[in-house]
């Protein structure tokens, strides 16, 4: 009879082995959207939001448990570098507490160290940028500088990420002072000297000769190439449709008349006016040598011939 | 009035020697003050660790008194036959039932203020929050004791809804019907957003109106969650807040004491 039991017992176990694994295969699919897959494997960590009605008010304390979980997971696999559920944990966590605002920093700082989880970064800033754009502005300024560097550093989207920094020095109240700048500095390397432009003059314009002596020199320093680099960029243009090429080397461009172009097109009033007073020795109308060489103390213009595009050493 | 003073003295004295009330309330500090550990832990957010632990600390344990001590409070006058005693002197049971709130609410008022003591003392210890540069933040520190008071008055709630369903339930279900009220009371607002927002029957629109109404509104009492972020109510949303609690605490105390004064023993 006891022989009988245990084997009863052991076929209970197996076939309920094998109910609980056949029940996974058939409620899984139905229930997965509302759970997190942590790395590879599907995990039973509710989403946040389905989470959240439970938590009856306790969701910062929540999130913090998950926080510490989170950074525990990050320093158990920072040896390898592969982070496959931090972007769950910190979605779960910012889900619960979306004030959070060193998790959505945490992440923009972890999770581009792994090729898996690179491309997470940006889904997480924005998500900050949106929860907290309307209730919680003062953690916005570092959320866009952190989008904007990803943007810059590992996309190498230089017109995106000077985007994302104009967005900030524009509308972001707080955004740090060197937003702007930082902006300028990548439309250059994306060979957009006019907007590169466009933002130095403005920056003078701004600071009405009130700014720090050194700030105003950068300022008209930033102007001056990238006026000239603006310039010969249009120079450039004018060569390919006289030519039919561009040209192979720098000093082929003198002589060749750079106005009207876009380039200057898209600047106001104002700043045409800053510029035409500034540019009384440029000679920014005709290339000539001196545009290429003057008052810099290297040349800071490369013809790129395999882009055919201006490129700069100085920036 | 002198009588109700008197009852609600003696409910005072009687609660603050319940043992399991000490064990809670000592659990309840000591927790408060381990926040400091896993604040080692957390990657620099200490600060934040901190805060949202002990304050949830607080939460946590004031619920728990709320609960364990608050159902047992009028069961034990029955099943130790003390009600007996006291209701054939000149005591109605209104002001029976009403020293059970009072002398609960008092002592619930103490343990938060020793909590608070302890978090304030672990914050102002552990972090700059508190103290900055030999200067109080008045700021924070009002922030803190306006989330607490929240915490307390959403205690009270919970305690007037206990007291009204141990007027005419068994402990154990009465704790349990003040339970579901109180998860109720916190997804109200989310399943009204939930109507609002995704396209649900009309029936259940108004099903979610209905029971945002007719419930007592919980979430509303619960600020922990916006400490340390820079998101301020405006005084009229708080006071309405509190204003609402306080209805609610009227009407669960006021049928309490409709249900109580029927009540056979």
């Amino acid at each position: 009879m006891t022989v009988f039991l245990r084997l009863a017992a052991i076929l209970l176990v197996l076939f309920s082995s094998v109910g609980v694994h056949r029940a996974q295969q058939i409620v899984w699919p139905v229930m997965e959207d509302h759970f997190y897959e942590l790395g590879r494997n599907p995990g039973f960590v509710p989403r946040g939001n389905d989470l959240k009605p439970f938590l009856l008010g306790f969701d910062n304390f929540v999130a913090d448990l998950f926080w510490l979980r989170a950074v525990q997971y990050a320093g158990g696999h920072a040896g390898v570098f592969e982070f496959e559920a931090l972007p769950e944990y910190l979605e779960l966590v910012t889900d619960l507490d979306p004030h959070f605002e060193f998790a959505y920093i945490f992440g923009a700082l972890v999770l581009p160290l792994s090729q898996d989880t690179l491309d997470d970064v940006p889904t997480l800033l924005r998500k900050g940028i949106i929860a907290n754009e309307k209730n919680n502005p003062q953690m916005l300024p570092e959320l866009y500088i952190n989008l904007g560097f990803y943007t810059y550093f590992y996309l190498n989207q230089y017109d995106e990420a000077a985007e994302i920094y104009e967005t900030c020095a524009r509308e972001i109240d707080g955004c740090p002072p060197f937003a702007d700048k930082v902006a300028a500095f990548l439309r250059a390397k994306a060979g957009r000297f006019e907007i590169a432009l466009n933002i130095w003059l403005e920056r003078l314009l701004k600071n009405g000769g009130e700014g720090s002596e050194q700030e105003d020199e950068v300022a008209l320093r930033k102007v001056e190439e990238s006026a000239k680099m603006a310039a010969i960029d249009c120079a450039a243009g004018h060569y390919f449709e006289k030519n039919g090429s561009y040209p192979g080397v720098l000093t082929d461009l003198i002589g060749v008349g750079t106005l009207p172009c876009q380039a200057f097109a898209s600047l106001q009033s104002q700043q045409l006016g800053l510029l035409e007073k500034l540019d009384n020795n440029w000679n920014l109308e005709r290339i000539s040598s001196s545009t290429l060489t003057s008052s810099f103390t290297y040349n800071p213009f490369v013809w790129d011939t395999e882009t055919n595009r201006l490129k700069t050493q100085s920036w | 009035m002198k009588t109700l003073y008197a009852l609600v003295k003696n409910t005072f004295r009687e609660t603050i020697r319940d043992r399991i009330l000490i064990v809670i309330a000592f659990f309840g500090v000591i927790l408060i003050v381990a926040t400091q550990l896993l604040s080692a832990i957390s990657a620099r957010q200490d600060d934040k660790v901190i805060v949202d632990l002990g304050l949830g600390m607080i939460d946590l344990f004031g619920m728990i008194i709320t609960i364990f001590v608050g159902t047992q409070l009028i069961f034990r006058e029955i099943d130790k036959k003390t009600i007996f005693v006291l209701l054939s002197k000149p005591v109605t049971r209104i002001e029976f039932l009403l020293s059970k709130f009072f002398g609960l609410g008092a002592i619930l008022t103490l343990i938060t203020a020793i909590m608070l003591v302890v978090f304030i003392g672990v914050t102002a210890f552990s972090t700059d929050l508190i103290v900055q540069n030999g200067i109080i933040d008045v700021q924070f520190v009002g922030q803190i004791l306006l989330i607490t008071l929240f915490s307390l008055l959403s205690f009270l709630l919970l305690l007037a809804l206990v007291i009204l369903f141990s007027s005419f339930m068994k402990p154990m279900l009465a704790a349990f019907s003040a339970l579901t009220v109180f998860v109720i009371g916190h997804i109200t607002d989310d399943m009204r957003t939930f109507a609002m927002d995704n396209t649900v029957s009309p029936f259940f629109k108004q099903f979610a109106d209905a029971i945002y109404f007719v419930m007592p509104n919980f979430a509303v009492l619960n600020l922990k969650n916006f400490v340390l972020s820079n998101v301020f109510f405006t005084p009229i949303e708080l006071l309405a807040a509190a204003a609402g609690a306080v209805f609610w605490i009227i009407i669960a105390v006021t049928l309490g004491s409709l249900f109580f004064s029927r009540k056979e023993f």
